[in-house]
């Protein structure tokens, strides 16, 4: 039987960050025991792995970001209208404009849609 | 008009909390493929992932002008995805009739792709990806959040709408999961090698040479 070996896989997931702590009977056994370095080993490993996927992006669908874009001006034009702020209606009316200079900056002029051409629906109902 | 480069978010953001559109466009801009990159792990597919996108933009655009500048823009924009990735799972699987537990990731599993043409680190992500895939929807938002885009506890917690100690037990599950996954039962799914360097790492700084010595 490996008693401990099996106490400790059980806690390792906890253990491996710190989430919880090994008591000193514990702590002194794994110094001691392959296995158990082994098994720690392996969630280090994972945990490495898992890390490295933060600096991931993805390329966006084409017209992604024109949708968003698109969307905030709905809302943003609603917020305009219900508060009657002639400031920002007419910020509002040089969106257009300026969607086309923000895209240039990342080359997505190429993929980028009319913004007006088409209303992807939001999940949101917005 | 706002410069093509990219400024620092933290700049954008407050720019962008005071009205400046132009700004915030830029913040999308900059930080959209990130956004799309957490949401597609979240909730495993492009069309989920793209409206969570689209809702988290629009809820930041909400409420960009409370946004205080004392977490990171990126960490900002990750809580609010990861809400809208979470009610987005819940309305599927209540669509589906199953519970959020139980609901498997819907994209194609990558495991079977040819070991020869993706070697290495590659391969190694690859086949972490592909785990990350199976994991139930509950398990690996949890680990994602945590162990990817290292939110705390309490972020996740609320976020998800559980409690702090059920997001630890969903962790440690999760993890448990992807060891599985990842290496058992013969470990044929990851290379070998590279493991010794990390086994002192678990042992307090005072131990290490003892540890070392054994
Ligand atoms: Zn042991």
């Amino acid at each position: 039987m490996h008693a401990p070996c099996d106490r400790l896989a059980e806690l390792m997931p906890a253990l491996v960050d710190g989430d919880e702590a090994a008591s000193p009977v514990e702590l002194s056994h794994v110094e001691g025991c392959l296995r158990c370095q082994a098994e720690l080993a392996r969630y280090r490993r994972l945990a490495r792995l898992l890390a490295q996927l933060k600096h991931e992006r993805e390329e966006l669908p084409p017209g992604l970001v024109c949708d968003v874009l698109a969307s905030v001006e709905r809302v943003a034009r609603r917020g305009a209208a219900s508060s009657g702020s002639r400031r920002r209606a007419v910020f509002v009316a040089g969106l257009t404009a300026t969607v086309t200079l923000g895209g240039l900056g990342l080359a997505l002029a190429s993929r980028a849609r009319p913004l007006v051409s088409r209303g992807r629906r939001s999940a949101a109902g917005l | 008009m706002a410069p093509a480069t990219a400024e620092p978010l933290a700049e954008l953001a407050a720019a962008a909390g005071r009205g400046d559109r132009s700004a915030f466009e830029q913040l999308v801009v900059t930080t959209s493929p990130g956004v799309y990159a957490l949401a597609i792990r979240l909730v495993g597919n492009e069309h989920d992932a793209s409206d969570v996108v689209q809702e988290t933009y629009l809820r930041a655009f909400r409420s960009i002008d409370r946004f205080r500048g004392d977490a990171a823009v990126t960490t900002w924009l990750y809580r609010i995805a990861a809400n809208c990735s979470s009610t987005h799972l819940t309305r599927r699987s209540k669509a589906r009739h199953a519970p959020l537990d139980d609901e498997m990731a819907i994209v194609e599993t990558r495991l079977d792709r040819d070991p020869e043409a993706v070697v290495g680190a590659s391969y190694d992500r690859a086949v972490l990806v592909s785990a990350l895939e199976r994991l139930p929807a509950s398990l690996r938002a949890v680990v994602v959040l945590r162990d990817v885009y290292d939110l705390p506890h309490e972020a996740i917690a609320a976020e998800l709408g559980i409690s702090r100690a059920a997001a630890k037990v969903r962790l440690h599950r999760g993890r448990r999961r992807l060891r599985e996954l990842l290496f058992s039962p013969t470990e044929l799914a990851m290379r070998p090698g590279g493991i010794d360097a990390d086994v002192t790492e678990l042992i307090p700084k005072g131990r290490a040479s003892h540890a070392r010595a054994v």
